[in-house]
Order: structure tokens, then sequence, then C-alpha cells
């Protein structure tokens, strides 16, 4: 019998869809993108929705206002509830986040590995099992190191200062193919060279005879009998506002949730299904940016976005990764509004950035589906957590001095910019409140945690929901607690785990 | 908003043009599209509060203001010890420099070559396009 993959996008919808297949995948991100991958490839029929949209390099030109409001959820302007609000980037496209992250691959460290064994009685996802999936996963993504000349002058920059203070600079490992440092990578990579999930595991799944709806929005599971039995969606017209043009059904065997951390509970709520797990325990890696204002000249936009990192400050759950984005969002962030702002931005091309993120113990919470399909969740940083952002940042500015910087600007309201290193040091034990901050998360984590026992979390150690035979979920939300690292390996190895358990089911 | 985007950017300073040279609009409105219903539906009142509120403040419409006064009542924004009010600095002025700075020529302005480093190596190579295929089973 003769399989058709494809994928189809708003403009090839004439009415109501009915498909019918083995496995129903909702998302493709770092989870949905690989479980269709797998589970095509070993023979199972796979239909995928994907609430947004189908580009291609090509429709990229990597400046932010065209991909803020084609493949960014919301316009970027996603945001918990708290003091502060934290602002968290999400994708809605094909690729999911993965179309707009800064490519940085880490796999999950041992130590969290092992506190999950302890904490969550996983005792399956040690290092040995998870090896293979691991090498797999870097394996289809091509996770490389880079060479420093491609990395950037704000890595060089950091390097310097690092090596003045007896401090490790390094860059990190990127999942990208001949990359050149267009340095658009959170805008979509112009060249292809980013190896997101549209590029590689979409296609592989197409070519596999997946069936892929993009602009069609998952609405409900249909669970009877304690048993997942389908989808209903929504084919969404992309011009109008995600407005429902048509009704789809999808009949199947098996489902994946892979809608990210913060949709995936919301959903799982609204097509009925229980557990006091769902939404809470919501880890987001708080992160910030520290930009500086150098004596020569940086031009901070010319190579890899996120090109190198410094885990000396490891044990204190401080993490410290370039960061380097167009100057409208980066001087958007940095004070200045009128004339003022003119005078700081003629300096750009002397200004190095940086950033930081913080292994977090807070815990938020995604709360039910609202009609207006506003994500309502709540992140209140806790004091320690507070604390370690704030020495971040100071961490940060003492590097850019020692590496020779003008002035720093940390974003803290209650004292911006920093003169210098005793500046620097005097922020490591100013009394700073919640509000001072400004806070950016990239990695929503836990929201479907994972765990041995149906009392500690929603997905058992093969990813299946307690309770919902052959409904499982495979993205950031299965992820047990905050990783300290960027997820998307982690995620991606997990999915891939998920899959072969699933295709394991059904004898492939 | 042409109001607010003329004094956050306005002509004359460290370069010449300002947010009044050009058609922001379209690309600002272009972008505010992108949000959530609801706060897209919230927009409007938000300017309500900035047009109006100038009236406590400084005794004036921000659209009655010239440049230069309209700047110093969006600056008392973003200094403000008020979380919301420097969130609004924010946004509004993130919406102002997404367009103002996505015009190639704008960003030139301030040194920025929109990649121009990379040239013509490699770009807009057909990966990730994919064709229907038949896979026989």
């Amino acid at each position: 019998m003769e399989k058709t993959g494809i994928i189809r996008q708003f403009r090839d919808y004439t009415g109501r869809v009915a498909e019918e297949c083995d496995v129903c995948v909702i998302g493709t991100g770092a989870g949905g993108a690989v479980a269709a991958k797998e589970l095509a490839e070993r023979g199972l029929t796979v239909v995928v929705l994907e609430e947004g949209g189908y580009f291609t390099p090509r429709d990229w030109d990597g400046k932010p206002v065209r991909s803020l409001t084609t493949m960014w959820r919301d316009g970027g302007l996603t945001a918990t509830m708290g003091n502060p609000p934290v602002s968290v980037t999400l994708g809605k496209c094909i690729g999911g986040t993965t179309a707009i992250n800064s490519a940085t691959c880490f796999r999950t460290p041992d130590a969290i590995l092992k506190k999950w064994q302890t904490l969550l009685g996983l005792d399956n996802l040690t290092a040995e099992n998870l090896e293979p999936f691991f090498t797999r996963v870097e394996k289809e993504i091509h996770v490389t190191t880079l060479s420093w000349d491609v990395l950037g002058n704000c890595a060089r920059i950091i390097k310097r200062g690092c090596d003045r203070l007896g401090l490790h600079c390094r860059p990190l490992r990127h999942n990208v193919r001949e990359c050149v440092g267009a340095g658009t990578c959170q805008f979509g990579c112009t060249d292809g060279a980013k190896q997101s999930t549209d590029i590689t595991y979409i296609p592989k799944a197409v070519a596999a005879g997946a069936r892929v709806y993009a602009n069609c929005r998952a609405e409900k599971l249909v669970i009877r009998k304690g048993t997942v039995r389908g989808v209903r969606a929504a084919l969404v017209d992309p011009s109008r506002g995600d407005r429902k043009a048509y009704p789809m059904e999808v009949s199947c065997r098996t489902v994946v949730v892979a809608c990210g951390t913060l949709i995936t509970p919301q959903f799982l709520r609204k097509s009925g299904v229980r557990n006091r797990h769902i939404g809470r325990h919501l880890q987001i890696h708080p992160a910030g940016r520290v930009c500086a204002i150098m004596k020569e000249k940086v031009e901070g936009w010319k190579g890899v976005s996120q090109g190198a990192y410094v885990d000396d400050y490891h044990d204190e759950g401080i993490a410290l990764e370039g960061i380097f984005i167009h100057p409208s969002m980066m001087l958007s962030a940095m004070p200045g509004i009128g004339k003022k702002h003119k005078e700081l931005a003629v300096r750009l091309p002397y200004i190095a950035a940086f950033g930081i993120m913080i292994h977090d113990s807070t815990e938020g919470r995604v709360y039910r589906w609202r009609p207006s399909r506003l994500i309502m969740s709540k992140y209140l940083i806790q004091r320690d957590d507070m604390e370690k952002f704030k020495k971040a940042l100071a961490y940060t500015a003492r590097i850019f001095f020692a590496a020779g910087a003008e002035k720093v600007f940390t974003g803290i309201s209650k004292m911006p910019w920093l003169e210098s290193m005793e500046d620097a040091e005097r922020l490591l034990t100013m009394k700073v409140r919640p509000s001072h901050l400004e806070i950016l998360a990239f990695h929503p984590l836990g929201t479907c945690r994972m765990a041995a026992r149906r009392d500690d979390g929603v997905v058992d150690g093969s990813g299946e929901v307690f309770g919902v035979k052959n409904l499982y979920v495979a993205d950031g939300s299965v992820v047990p607690t905050s990783l300290g690292v960027n997820p998307q390996v982690t995620i991606m190895t997990l999915a891939t785990y998920i899959a072969g358990g699933i295709a394991k089911k059904f004898g492939k | 908003m042409s109001a607010i985007m003329n004094a956050i950017i306005p002509r004359g300073g460290a370069f010449g043009p300002g947010a009044a040279d050009f058609d922001l609009l379209p690309r600002a409105e272009a972008y505010i599209g992108a949000f959530n219903p609801l706060v897209r539906m919230g927009f409007p009142f938000l300017l309500r509060y900035i047009e109006y509120g100038a009236l406590f403040s400084a005794g004036k419409r921000l659209t009655r203001m010239s440049d230069e006064e309209a700047t110093a009542y969006l600056d008392t924004f973003e200094e403000s010890r008020l979380y919301y009010r420097r969130t609004i600095a924010l946004m509004l002025k993130m919406v102002t420099m997404l367009a103002f700075y996505d015009i190639d020529e704008n960003a030139a302005l301030i040194g920025y070559s929109h990649l121009g480093h990379v040239g013509g190596k490699k770009k807009g190579r057909a990966v990730g396009r994919t064709r229907a295929k038949t896979v026989k089973r």
C-alpha cells in the first residue's frame, strides 16, 4: 500500500478534514518532531498537528519584525504573572521553539539524572541507559563545536576577561551545519545552518510517510473509557488571527502531546485529564543579560548569537552564556528615550553583551485554559533564586570590567549602570527586590513531570499519562526538574526514548 | 502612537532622521497584530492612559506636547519606581525600535549592517522544503 508524506498548510485546506492513523502527534518542536520521525520511520502511520505556520529559510529575512509576527507565539509577549512578570520565549511554527532558539546543546547533567532517580524513582533514566539516545539525537541534529572565528567578538571579550580573572570561557556546542555566524538564530537562520526540527526531523518524518498539518490547532482529546481514541482540532486561518476555519478530526490508537510546557497542561485539563500535578512544578531557568560599552569596536552581531559560556559558577546554580540580538530589541531594553537613546544607539558597534541563566528552585504554575487562549501562568521568584540572579549579573559585570569595559548595564532598575569593578563588587551585597529585575525565560519545564508513581507526577517513566491509556506526553513539560543547562537535547532524548517505547507497544 | 514614536526616536541628535521621517505605523501595526487578542484589545486603552495621563503630570495631552516635552514625559515611565510603568516604557520602545530599525538604512545610521558580514554566502539554501513523497509499503 502506498503512503504519501506531505506537509499541508492553510492555503491547502478547502473544508473539513478527517484523518485516521496509528499515532497522532501534536506539536513539531523538540519533542513532537522527534516522536513523529521516530515513529514514522518504524512503519507507523503518523499524523502531526501544528498550530503555527510552515516556513523555510527562504521565508526569513533574519530580522525581528517578520519573525516575531510569524514564528513566535503572541509576538514574543508570552509572560508569566508574578513579581516581576517574566517574558517567556515560545515558538509557534513548524519546528516550534527549536526554530527560534540559540541552537545551544547540552546533555542532561549526570547529577540531574541521579536526582530524578532519587526523588521520583526514575531508575530507567540513567546516563548509561540514555547514552544511545543522546548519541542518536546529537547525530541527527549535528551537534558540533564551532571554531572561535565564528563565535563573535562578545565571546572573545568575555574570554579575555575570564583569562584575567582565572575563569574559564569555552565555546558552546551547537546543532548547526556549515554555520557562518550570521547571528540571526532567534529570528530564523537565513542559511538553514541551524539544524532545528523543521530542517531535520520533520522532513525525515514526512519522507517516512508522516502527514503534517500546519495551521492546525488541537482543541481536545477524545478519551473514552480511560483510553485515548483521537483528537478534535481546528484548521485555522493565520490571516484572521488564527480563527477557526474548518474542523478536523483524527481517529488514532495513540496520541503524543508535545504542545510545550505552558500549553500541554492546559490542553490535558481541557480534555478532562485529572492529576494534581498537571500545571505545577513550572521551572524556567530565569535569564538576563548584561551589556558593556567597550573602548574597542565589538560589532557583536557578527558571529554566532550565543557563542560561548562560563561554568565556573555552576555549583552556585549560575551559568553565563553569550547572547547578542538585533539592535532593535537590544537597544529597547537599554535605558534612554529620545536623544539619550540616540546617543547610546550610535555606540552600538562598541556594545558587547552576555547572558546569565539560573538553575532555579522556584516552582511556578500553569492554570486552566481560558477562552482567549491567553497562557495563564504564575512564577514568583524566590529569594535564593533572586540572589543567584543578582550575583550572576555582578559576576558578568566583573568579567566585562576585567576585559576593559568602560561601563556596564545590568538591567537592575535600582542601579542600572555600573562604572567600575568596585560597583560590580558592591552589587554583590546590595539589597535587591524582585521588582528591580528584568527577567526573561527560554526554557520552561516540568508542568507534566515524569515520575515512577502517580502520586509524584503526570506521566510514568515511559511517558504515558497516568490513568489514560495510549496517551503520551513528550515535550519540556515531562522534564521533571530544572536542568541548569539548555534543555533542547534533553527534550529530544526523552522524546526519542518515549517514541521507542510506543513503537515497541505496536510491535515495531 | 505616532506621537509616542516621535518622542522615542525624535529628529536630530546623534543622527538626523527620526521616527517622523518614516511611515512606521504599518510595521508597528503588523507587530501589534501578532499579540494575543486580549492584549491587542487592551493596547488602545494603554495609549489613552498615556495620552490623558500626561494631563495630570504635565498639564497637557501627549499629542499636544512638543517632542522634547513628550520625551521628558515618557522618561518618567522609564525611570519610575513602579514596575508596570517601566514595563509600559519597555513595550513602547520595543514597538518603536522594531519598526524603526527594521529599515536597513536606519540600522546603518547606528553602524549595524544586517547580514553584511556574511555577504552572499549560502543565502537561502533550499533546505527544509519538503515535497510530497510517495512511500511504498
